[in-house]
């Protein structure tokens, strides 16, 4: 396989030096592996984890209009952020209730990282690798109402590092200071370090605390080393893709692609928690209200397998012989220890408890319908 | 890759598929390479023939589950079974942490020496992988 193709992210050398195992992933150059994806994910799960994420996308939307035109892209409500400095998870969602992609909107406060010398406030999205080109057109395609709205896709400026775990936090408040320690969930705060200003939310996509840490794409590197070196007592390990999946899984939050696509809505997702129709009107807003009011035909569950052959992406579901549904995402829990899956089914079938099979090769596993997530942090 | 620094012992033989073959007598003993482990990451679970089983050559012998991926089993000699690891059931990761040793996976009575023709010498193998 040609690599020649390939984008890569400002720390391709690091992961390479560190002996990481690259693969293709949405067309960019990516770490999967350093160590071994258990070894990666258990250190996440009881110490700390560090993941380049950098192939993700940013975009900065600023001026006049900038708060009413991301409440009409997006299908939760962005004046639950009553101050600066605060985010929300959301979807942009097709007039159809398809899923075009999820974000996290960041509401910033003047001059932060990307908006230096502004007076007004900004918004930061952070969009799906394998969506930016997409997710652009979105935005600029329903942009005309918004005349005064400024677009900006920053994406190639920025290196995006995430630090997971039980220990991250403490990790992280030696290089950025004790402040960090008292930000609360989904907040936002920057921070000088070494004369190189950093921003970061208090967010993450293992299902452990953490923050996500946007950087000057030529000082991710060393941001990278610095906190590894910061980290290496407490455990700290450098995770590939790899782990991120299984960790994200077993946390049961969804994966554009697999849990959310153009024909996946976020209600059939399970996101119900984050789509807000009475907001008022917003793209998807007349489709999601039915899907809520008059229920769905196929609903993404969480599935425990017995045995030990692991559920994968596209095995059939069934139940008394009849196929039902397909796993979107499955793999061995490695903390929970026992095999999960996630699965778009038949919605009659979806209530906790209920008994089905997965296929798998020549045989119908049994599994059941679960709560999710599977793993939660105490 | 760091391939270079995985072992291919020189008194195994080794076929395409990845499974090496250690040749006691009549009996062969049959599991997967360092390459091999290597590229399938943490192995969650190997499904084993029973005793008694009958295999051909180059037959599918069973499957090998790690978080990232799963392959078939590929038996390098016709034969019976004559004896699985059992410890793999409990112990999958034996096949990453020692494939030439506790991390076999089949005995099998061979039918036929002959078919030891189709297998490769260590350094063959090597050139393979590249």
């Amino acid at each position: 396989m040609s690599t020649a193709t390939l984008k890569e992210t400002p720390l391709a050398d690091a992961h390479r030096k560190l002996g990481a195992r690259m693969v293709d992933f949405a067309g960019w150059n990516m770490p999967v592996q350093y160590k071994s994806i258990v070894v990666e994910h258990n250190a996440t799960r009881t110490k700390a984890g560090l993941f380049d994420v950098s192939h993700m996308g940013e975009f900065i939307v600023t001026g006049d209009g900038a708060f009413d035109f991301i409440q009409y892209l997006i299908a939760n409500d962005l004046s639950k952020l009553t101050e600066a400095n605060r985010a929300i998870y959301s979807q942009l969602v097709m007039p159809d209730g398809g899923t075009v992609d999820d974000l996290i909107v960041y509401r910033r406060a003047p001059g932060t990282i990307g908006c230096e010398g502004q007076s007004e406030e900004n918004y930061l999205v952070i969009v799906n690798a394998s969506n930016i080109d997409k997710d652009w057109k979105w935005f600029n395609d329903h942009k005309a109402k918004f005349p005064n709205v400024k677009l900006e896709n920053v994406s190639d400026n920025y290196g995006l590092l995430a630090i997971q775990g039980p220990e991250a936090v403490k990790i992280f408040a030696k290089l950025a200071g004790s402040q960090v320690e008292a930000m609360k969930s989904f907040s936002y705060g920057e921070a000088t370090i070494d004369g190189v200003k950093v921003g970061f939310g208090r967010t993450g996509y293992t299902g452990e605390d953490g923050f996500e840490v946007v950087v000057p794409a030529n000082k991710a590197e060393w941001l990278w080393t610095k906190l590894l070196e910061t980290g290496k007592d407490q455990g700290l390990e450098p995770c590939g893709l790899g782990a991120r999946d299984t960790l994200r899984l077993e946390s049961a939050l969804p994966l554009y692609g697999h849990e959310l696509e153009a024909d996946i809505s976020p209600i059939q997702a399970g996101l119900g928690w984050s789509v807000k129709v009475a907001k008022g009107d917003f793209l998807g807003c007349e489709a999601l209200k039915k899907q809520i009011e008059g229920g769905v035909k196929k609903k993404i569950v969480c599935l425990k397998a017995e045995g030990k052959a692991l559920p994968r992406q596209g095995y059939k579901v069934t139940k008394d012989g009849k196929e039902i549904g397909v796993v979107t995402s499955g793999s061995q829990g490695i903390h929970v220890g026992y095999p999960i899956a996630f699965a778009l089914i038949d919605a009659d079938h979806s209530e906790i408890g209920t008994k089905m099979q997965i296929a798998i090769r020549d045989t119908a596993v049994d599994a059941s319908v679960v709560k999710r997530p599977f793993y939660k942090r105490a | 890759m760091g391939d270079s620094m995985l072992a291919y012992p020189k008194e195994l033989k080794y076929v395409k598929s990845h499974e090496y073959v250690k040749v006691e007598g009549d009996t062969a003993i049959v599991g997967i390479t360092a390459f091999a482990a290597d590229q399938l990451g943490d192995v969650t679970y190997v499904e084993l023939p029973s005793v008694g089983t009958k295999l051909n050559l180059e037959g599918k012998f069973g499957v090998i589950e790690s978080v990232k991926s799963v392959s078939d089993l590929f038996s390098p000699v016709s034969g019976e079974v004559v004896a699985i690891n059992d410890e793999l059931a409990s112990q999958p990761e034996l096949v990453n942490l020692d494939c030439y040793g506790k991390g076999w996976m089949i005995k099998v009575k061979m039918a036929d020496a002959k078919d030891l023709e189709h297998t490769m010498s260590s350094d063959d193998y090597k050139n393979i992988i590249g």
